[in-house]
């Protein structure tokens, strides 16, 4: 399926902990002065935290001492992150357009996207994605999908 | 021997149920988030037109087709369909990236099979004794027993061990969002109500997964396909492939064993659940390594990591079953929609169950075994079937993944509130991945805090407010002396490792 990924990444670890160490600020902050079992077992959870991001802290300064390197961007390309877009932009037309027609457009994208060029190829996938995710998550499943405000 | 031939007959004049159940449950199973407990769920009204044995039958088979489901998405695309799975994509997809994945399916079914028929009979000969030892276990074992779960995954998950912690540790402090269990104040919730129950899991887990390794293939833009000798080759010859990974189980009848005894066990521990069985018999399957050789080839498609996984996966089904009908509480959240649905069809759970319905209560745990035999029949064609379809273009297969994975996210509440949820995720688990942090670890924080939460406070209760209690209680003090011993192993194995490395 997909190539080979290393196992120990070449990126520093800064944007995941930055996240982490971000939320556990808000959360923090969040439930300053509240009862002792509503912080309790948020505060052990940051505690541990700061020690284990303590310690590979030193871990990565110490390993990129030793190889002499330098980090690596985050990605080498913002695929990854349009197609993020496009995936919440599915979501969001799905409260506008309803499921199937939603369902449509997003596979019409996202096929694009992956490589296929050939217009009538990319419908023909679209129509029959749409109409089967709508088979097996509304016929088959009974899972109530949004109608959508245009078409309600 | 009147009990006997009432459930025999049963048993034979309802196998059509159980082995809709199965294949229901494996496509059910297959689909990524969607699990057993949104199967089960979907399924309750139709089983309102059957007959209560025939129902609870059917429901078994779903159990058991369900486990053996999610590990197909798992070792063909990384994409495990349940949350349990995730231990099975360890190796399972690196086997298949090798053009191994027949073999690593059929492991995985016969490791599946295995558990469920050995699990079930051991629910059948021992159900009260399981649930008295499991009645010993409280809040200072749970909790104990959970920080193990977590610690495991960390280790195992991933090369730094580190790493894998701070993501447990991560998921941890995201899975206390929403009402604290003690006094019902929010926490970190942004505010948001749909948070106020806490994160699902459902929607994390197909965003740390799917979404995560659809992002993953964006960043290329070549054709993504399984490899061309899978599909240059004969049915004959991937039978032949399916049967070897099934002989390669068989021949390892040590793992087997002590993976569904594994998962049985853990299974009839209340709120425990399949995902500690899993990956608790994954690591103790690294540890039990008989070769060097052998341990090198974890995490690179070692089959004994799949029959670990899936034994244990697959035995947790049965022995959840065990304290729902003994005790009346739900092993697992698969149980407890299972709870639900007896309730519903008029039968009362609990000690009483074996006395007064014994011929329902040891239908349903011998459906079990029976639903095993049917997988391991039909699972060689729906083999065959799967990774006939993972050969879809990857223009068609994202697109797929993404779509199916994301309604699943909706399945769980009908939120679409969930389905941003796991967008977020997805983005969360992308940039683990690219940074070295096993987003299994992170997952089973979240799935695992309440569970670490109410337990450390109901035992600091237990204890009058001291923590003593967690370290002073023979079962909770065996299992940190447990998880202390395989850290120290594992860390001496490591530096063994590496010393052997580094060039004199």
């Amino acid at each position: 399926m997909t190539e080979e990924r290393p196992m120990v990444s070449p990126n520093p670890p800064w944007l995941f902990v930055s996240l982490v160490f971000g939320f556990a600020a808000y959360y923090a902050h969040d439930v300053w002065g509240g009862r002792f079992e509503t912080i309790a077992y948020g505060f052990l959870c940051i505690s541990l935290l700061g020690v284990l991001g303590l310690a590979f802290v030193i871990s990565t300064i110490r390993q990129r001492r030793l190889s002499g390197g330098h980090a690596q961007g985050l990605s080498k390309t913002l695929r990854p992150f349009l197609l993020l877009s496009l995936l919440t932009a599915y979501a969001a037309f799905q409260a506008a357009l309803g499921f199937l027609a939603a369902t449509f457009l997003a596979f019409g994208c996202l096929v694009w996207f992956f490589g296929e060029q050939r217009w009538p190829y990319l419908l023909a996938i679209a129509i029959g994605m749409a109409f089967l995710t709508y088979l097996i998550f509304v016929e088959l499943l009974s899972i109530p999908v949004p109608a959508g405000a245009i078409f309600d | 021997m009147s009990i006997i031939a009432e459930v025999s007959t049963l048993l034979a004049s309802g196998w059509v149920f159980i082995l809709a159940g199965v294949l229901f449950g494996v496509v059910a199973g297959a689909l990524p988030g969607f699990g057993a407990s949104n199967t089960l769920i979907v399924l309750i009204p139709l089983t309102l037109a059957l007959d209560v044995d025939q129902a609870l039958i059917l429901v078994a088979g779903v159990f058991v087709g369900v486990r053996f489901g999610g590990a197909i998405p798992a070792i063909l695309i990384n994409v495990p369909g349940t949350a349990s799975g995730a231990a099975t994509a360890f190796e399972g997809y690196p086997m298949s990236r090798k053009g191994l994945a027949d073999q690593a399916l059929g492991t995985a079914l016969l490791a599946s099979a295995v558990g469920s028929i050995a699990s079930g009979f051991l629910a059948l000969a021992a159900a009260p004794m399981i649930a008295r030892v499991a009645l010993k276990f409280s809040a200072p074992e749970l909790f104990a027993l959970s920080i193990l779960s977590i610690a495991i995954v960390g280790q195992v998950a991933g090369r730094d061990v580190v790493k894998g912690w701070f993501a447990g540790a991560a998921g941890l402090l995201i899975g206390s969002i929403g009402a604290d269990p003690m006094w019902g104040d929010e926490r970190g919730t942004f505010g948001l109500l749909e948070l106020f129950d806490g994160v699902p899991v459902i929607p994390a887990l197909v965003g740390l997964y799917a979404v995560a390794e659809v992002m993953t293939a964006a960043e290329r833009s070549l054709e993504i396909r399984l490899d061309r000798r899978l599909t240059a080759r004969s049915t004959t010859a991937r039978l032949r492939a399916v049967i070897d990974g099934c002989r390669f189980a068989l021949r390892h009848p040590i793992d087997l064993f002590r993976s569904t005894a594994i998962g049985s066990f853990i299974g009839a521990l209340p709120g425990a659940g399949a995902n500690i069985a899993s990956f608790l018999s994954y690591q103790q399957a690294v540890t039990f390594s008989p070769t060097q050789a052998d341990r090198e080839q974890f995490s690179r498609g070692n089959p004994r990591g799949i029959i670990a996984s899936e034994a244990a996966d697959n035995a947790c089904a049965s022995g959840a079953l065990v304290p729902m009908m003994t005790l009346g509480i739900p092993g697992s959240s698969s149980s407890a929609v299972m709870l639900l649905l007896m309730t519903i069809h008029g039968v009362n759970v609990g000690p009483r169950l074996f006395t007064e319905e014994p011929v329902i209560a040891y239908a349903i745990i011998g459906a079990i075994p029976l639903a095993a035999v049917f997988l391991l029949i039909a699972g060689f064609v729906l083999i065959l079937g799967a990774t006939r379809l993972v050969e879809i273009p990857a223009s068609i297969l994202m697109p797929a993944v993404a779509v199916f994975s994301l309604a699943g996210a909706y399945a769980a509440r009908y939120f679409l509130f969930d389905v941003y949820l796991a967008l977020a995720f997805g983005m969360i688990g992308y940039v683990m991945k690219k940074e070295g942090f096993p987003p299994q670890a992170m997952l089973i924080g979240i799935i695992l805090a309440p569970v670490v939460e109410s337990n450390f406070f109901i035992g600091l209760r237990q204890g009058h407010g001291s923590p003593e209690i967690f370290f002073t209680r023979p079962i909770s003090l065996g299992i940190w002396i447990f998880l202390i011993a395989t850290t120290v192993y594992f860390s001496y194995k490591k530096r063994q490792r590496s010393t052997q490395l580094v060039p004199r």
